[in-house]
């Protein structure tokens, strides 16, 4: 059955690469009009070699990073799905999963929107070619509409593989869990964590998210920055499925890109949170003394600054050095951040104090290992529970700071969306009162999310605790 | 005691000095002063304007304001606000109060509500009501404040018109006594709710997991063996230890108390703290704001004071050194 | 005059878990007279203290008595209603556990939880109460006893805590006492006095006690008959003269053989092979088979019934003795 699996992927796999191809297939005269041509005059060598030369030129230089690092990663996959049908590795799936959605993530920050298509490669190629009489062959909406296509296909192919190369790995996971006599303290803890329902509803609920946000885009046929008086504030219906905001554009589209921004926000400040909170907390615990006593002192520093007033006023200088709507993603996810490392460092200082005291420290002391030892084989794997469960919840938290402080207006500023931002269109009392769906959507938006994210934390937290055990 | 409490008071001086840096450095960073912005629009001549920069300080170099503006901290004096024309202390007083309602009538409906919930959830791990309290919980701690505001306002406000939009008293209404309470209630009453669902979530969530812990020990096992009825042995034995970490968390809640719910406050239009620190800061008032962040830098201290001692006085194998 | 107080018949306490269906105890059956001592010996895990726990129906979720009889003084423990229980523990039956660094509730005084008992059991004022507890702390030889009434159990060493407890125990002179591995958790020197004050109290107020431990040298002290426990079933039982002597079951022989003496000469300690088994999904053969050193293949046809060595001397295992059917 996971052969099965397996092999399907594999040729979902090769066709999403295919789908690069897409244009071509659409323009079949493309290959009349200069290829034919060239080998029938094979002495026309200046043409080719400049032919060859463009190609060149197009590749590494119109195509722009995001689809080259597609391409070598599906690539990459494909290698990988053909070793693991071969040899039936149980890390090259997880390598290969890890890698198609690598693939996905570059595709989707490329593709933000048909429109851009044409800056592809083979857009570009298309786009430069002319017809004998020196003209344009192909217009711009043609190829925006058959590069369309095919990045449409091309993310539905690649997500089908990876639900495909996923269920291969979770029949195989699955076989390998239920079978209790293997009792290792991670594999209990996910037995745990899988019977939680609600942590299983909750991780669905965050995949799907992430799907639609990164993806979803890709299949709007409406722009995220354009606008269009004419259609402006109108409510649910077949055109727009969720209405449209006061400037004509689509909330359902905008919907998708404030959630990339308000995902990516909540992951990102938890990976810095962690990055500078565990390092700082863990050399504080185990180095104690002066060290410890002066890191925390600078962690109750922090702890004492009031949060929100700080980031509003944070905000208010962003505001004032006019820094840019692109920029200020960024500076908004360094400011949460920075004020949310000290509760992390806390945490982990607190693990690592009690964990330093267990008797079995106590022991690898005694047979006189060494420092470096001592922290990685033992310390690390029990601390890094705590820091999981520590950093699924922050990810709630940081998704609601960001949004609030969009919502007032010092985070991200128009016209780009982010959930929060989206909601100050209440600010006109007659949408606020008469239509609601402009605001109620990104609202809802926050709270599944986040809602999503606490289950999952604390399931985690349930599976990891060892008194927890029914 | 008093040793401790003095000791620790000491400990957090070097914390406000710190803390009293980084606030200051923050609001250095904005550009722009107070004169130049107000100077913008009116006919101000180029020496009035100059002269107002002396008078304010606002031309001197940063150490030398920072030091001012300490010296007058150390005596609560935090200078003038300047949109309101008043010591900062004083404006701090006159809406601290406001906040300090709504935020008090929340508390109490947490404590009452949180704490025999959490309590019922841990003597019934797994059951119907526990899943149901959990998820209700998670809900809580899930939902953006101001969206829940934005909601209720919505409902009750604008679609059944039951409670009012916003403010603190109806506008143009002159009740006195009774019908003075009752409007005013109406009008807390919904920001108040707010602010108490979002933190019963985990204040719920605490309690639970701290009487699971409690009810497996052996000195329950002790009171069930000693024939006690099931009510005493969790209400008295158990929730006496439980006390213990949920005390610790209600003088955590200190600071939350005074020092109002900017946004909450913002949306329902309740003139308390928060929504004037708001203003403060669109308006660039930052005598008020440098003040304002160390009265709440200080709260949150003395919560943490407060929170130490009550565990001492609670728990009777803490003896504080 | 021989009067029974307590029967346990065909007692099962089963757990039920995600795993598996737990037999901790599984068919026990055993008695005690009024004024008798009755020990419990067997390894950790056992079933010993769930049995202790199962008569004063102290056994939470997932557990619960699936089968079986505890006549105490005729009635049945096992049917009566959770008031009716609690009416009985702490006054006629009651506990001390194994261990007093725990058993106590740090945040209330010892005196006010020994006064709790008496104020529950006992139509008493406070007065009365407070009176007849620091008398009690001063039975279990506690010294400046009004003084102890006020403090708390951390500020108490580990033996004074299970003095309290004894004492908490005997407030309403209960004719039970069962005593879960008292002495376990203390220094030897202490254990000592615990016995000695457990003996004094046995004599003074006339009370049964079910002693559970796993030290076979407490139930030679202590113990007028012994039952042994292996994997939640009893396979030996008869007065401590009769099993020490004439130890009939390949377990109780273990046992004893394992205890060092002070004038061996061997160079290793001699100790049963093997492991206690999981109690889950436990074979219908003897529980004993892959650790004996007598086993044969009659052993795993089904569980050695009862076979009658002589008096009230019983051994569960087919090669022992005669059997009680025959």
């Amino acid at each position: 059955m996971t052969r099965f699996y397996k092999v399907l992927a594999l040729l979902l796999l090769m066709f999403s690469v295919s789908c690069y191809s897409m244009p071509f297939l659409r323009f079949k005269d493309y290959a009349a009009l200069t290829g034919i041509d060239l080998i029938t005059n094979l002495n026309r060598r200046i043409e080719l070699e400049n032919l060859a030369r463009t190609a060149q030129i197009h590749v590494f230089r119109s195509t722009s990073t995001y689809l080259l690092l597609t391409l070598i990663f599906l690539l990459i996959a494909l290698g990988l799905m053909i070793c693991s049908t071969l040899k039936d590795c149980k890390k090259s799936l997880d390598a290969a999963i890890l890698t198609i959605a690598a693939a996905l993530v570059s595709y989707g920050l490329q593709l933000t929107n048909t429109e851009t298509s044409v800056a592809d490669f083979f857009g570009k190629i298309l786009l430069s070619t002319k017809t004998g009489n020196g003209e344009i062959a192909y217009k711009p909406s043609e190829i925006i509409a058959a590069t369309g296509i095919g990045a449409r296909l091309l993310v539905v192919l690649c997500l089908l593989s990876m639900a495909l190369i996923a269920g291969a790995r979770i029949i195989a996971a699955y076989e390998k869990y239920s079978d209790s006599n293997i009792k290792t303290p991670w594999s209990m803890a996910m037995r745990q964590f899988v019977r939680n329902r609600l942590a299983i509803i909750g991780a669905a609920i965050i995949i799907l998210l992430i799907i639609l946000c990164f993806f979803g885009p890709v299949f709007s046929n409406y722009s995220l920055l354009k606008t269009n008086i004419l259609t402006a504030k109108e409510g649910p219906g077949m055109e727009h499925l969720l209405g449209t905001d006061g400037s004509g554009r689509d909330i359902l589209t905008r919907l998708m890109y404030g959630g990339r921004i308000s995902l990516t926000v909540g992951f990102v400040v938890v990976v810095l949170e962690i990055l500078i909170g565990a390092a700082i907390g863990g050399v504080a615990g185990y180095y104690g003394g002066r060290l410890d006593n002066m890191l925390m002192r600078v962690v109750d520093i922090f702890l004492s600054l009031p949060f929100l007033p700080v980031v509003i006023i944070l905000g208010a200088v962003m505001s004032d050095l006019d820094v840019s709507p692109q920029r200020r993603i960024y500076f908004v996810m360094l400011i949460i951040g920075v004020l949310g490392w000290p509760m992390m460092a806390r945490l982990v200082r607190g693990q690592i104090l009690s964990l330093r005291e267990q008797e079995y420290m106590l022991a690898a002391e005694a047979l006189g290992i060494k420092d470096r030892h001592k922290i990685m084989r033992h310390l690390i794997p029990n601390v890094i529970p705590t820091i999981i469960v520590a950093a699924t919840l922050a990810v709630g938290d940081a998704i609601l700071s960001e949004s609030a402080l969009s919502f007032l207006g010092l985070g991200v500023a128009m016209p780009f969306p982010s959930w929060g931002n989206m909601v100050q269109a209440v600010r006109d009392t007659n949408d606020f009162m008469l239509r609601s769906w402009i605001w109620i959507p990104p609202g809802i938006s926050i709270f599944i999310t986040v809602l999503a994210v606490n289950f999952v934390g604390d399931g985690l937290r349930d599976a990891f605790d060892p008194k927890m055990k029914r | 005691m008093w040793n401790y409490i003095v000791r620790r008071i000491l400990q957090m001086i070097p914390i406000i000095i710190g803390v009293s840096l980084i606030i200051f450095f923050i609001i250095t960073l904005i550009p722009g002063n107070f004169i130049d912005a107000r100077a913008q629009g009116s006919h101000m001549t180029f020496e009035q304007v100059n002269h107002l920069k002396e008078l304010y300080g606002v031309n001197e170099p940063i150490h030398i304001k920072y030091l001012k503006w300490i010296k007058g901290a150390v005596k609560f004096d935090f200078g003038d606000s300047f949109t309101h024309q008043a010591p900062v202390s004083k404006v701090i007083d006159t809406f601290v109060w406001n906040s300090f309602t709504i935020a008090a009538i929340a508390f109490l409906l947490e404590l009452l509500i949180a704490i025999p919930i959490g309590i019922i959830c841990a003597t019934r791990q797994y059951s119907k009501l526990d899943y149901f309290f959990t998820i209700i919980a998670l809900v809580g701690i899930s939902l953006p404040s101001f969206f829940l505001g934005l909601i209720l306002i919505k409902f009750f406000a604008v679609d059944l018109k039951i409670l009012p939009l916003a403010g603190l008293d109806t506008p143009g209404s002159n009740y006195t006594g009774f019908q003075f309470l009752f409007d005013r209630l109406k009008h807390v009453i919904l920001p108040a709710f707010v602010l108490a669902f979002i933190s019963i979530g985990s204040m719920m969530r605490y309690t639970r997991t701290a009487v699971l812990e409690i009810i497996r020990q052996d000195y329950i096992r002790t009171a069930r063996a000693k024939g006690l009825s099931e009510k005493v042995v969790i209400y008295k034995h158990a929730l006496r230890n439980a006390l213990i970490p949920i005390v610790t968390l209600i003088g955590l809640s200190l600071p939350a108390l005074f020092a109002g719910a900017i946004i909450t406050e913002s949306i329902f239009g309740i003139p308390g703290i928060g929504k004037i620190a708001l203003d403060a800061v669109s308006k660039r008032d930052y005598p008020l704001l440098m003040g304002f962040s160390m009265f709440v830098a200080v709260l949150t201290l003395a919560g943490n004071l407060l929170s130490d001692i009550l565990y001492a006085i609670v728990d009777p194998r803490v003896k504080l050194k | 005059m021989k009067e029974e107080l307590l029967q346990v018949r065909n007692l099962c306490t089963y757990f039920y878990t995600d795993t598996g269906v737990v037999k901790a105890v599984n068919d026990v059956s055993f008695m005690v007279e009024r004024g008798q001592t009755v020990g419990i010996v067997g390894e950790s895990g056992c079933g010993k203290s769930v049995m202790a726990m199962s008569i004063m129906r102290l056994i939470q979720n997932p557990g619960k008595i699936a089968a079986g009889q505890v006549l105490f003084k005729g009635r049945d423990l096992a049917g009566l209603t959770d008031k009716q229980i609690r009416r009985i523990n702490g006054d006629r039956i009651s506990m001390i556990f194994q261990e007093p660094m725990t058993s106590l509730n740090p945040v209330f005084t010892v005196g006010n939880q020994i006064a709790e008992v008496l104020l529950l059991h006992r139509n008493m004022s406070k007065r009365q109460a407070r009176e007849r507890t620091v008398e009690l702390i001063t039975t279990v030889g506690i010294p400046r006893a009004q003084g102890v009434f006020d403090s708390y159990p951390h500020e108490l060493s580990g033996g004074m805590r299970q003095r309290i407890m004894i004492a908490m125990a005997l407030a309403c002179e209960p004719e039970l006492l069962i005593a879960d591995e008292p002495t376990t958790a203390l220094d030897v020197t202490i254990q000592a006095q615990i016995l000695e004050l457990l003996g004094e109290i046995k004599k003074q107020y006339h009370m049964s006690i079910i002693l559970i431990t796993h030290d076979l040298g407490v139930i030679a002290e202590m113990a007028d008959y012994v039952i042994v426990m292996y994997a939640g079933k009893v396979v030996e039982r008869g007065s401590v003269k009769d099993v020490f002597m004439n130890p009939s079951h390949p377990y109780t022989c273990g046992l004893l053989k394992s205890k060092p003496q002070l004038d061996m000469e061997n160079e290793r300690l001699y100790t049963i092979p093997g492991q206690v088994p999981g109690l889950i999904e436990l074979p219908d053969a003897c529980h004993f088979y892959d650790r004996c050193e007598i086993r044969s293949s009659n052993c795993k046809k089904g569980f050695p019934g009862e076979s009658l060595i002589e008096g009230s001397h019983f051994a569960a295992c087919i090669k022992a003795g005669r059997h009680k059917n025959e």
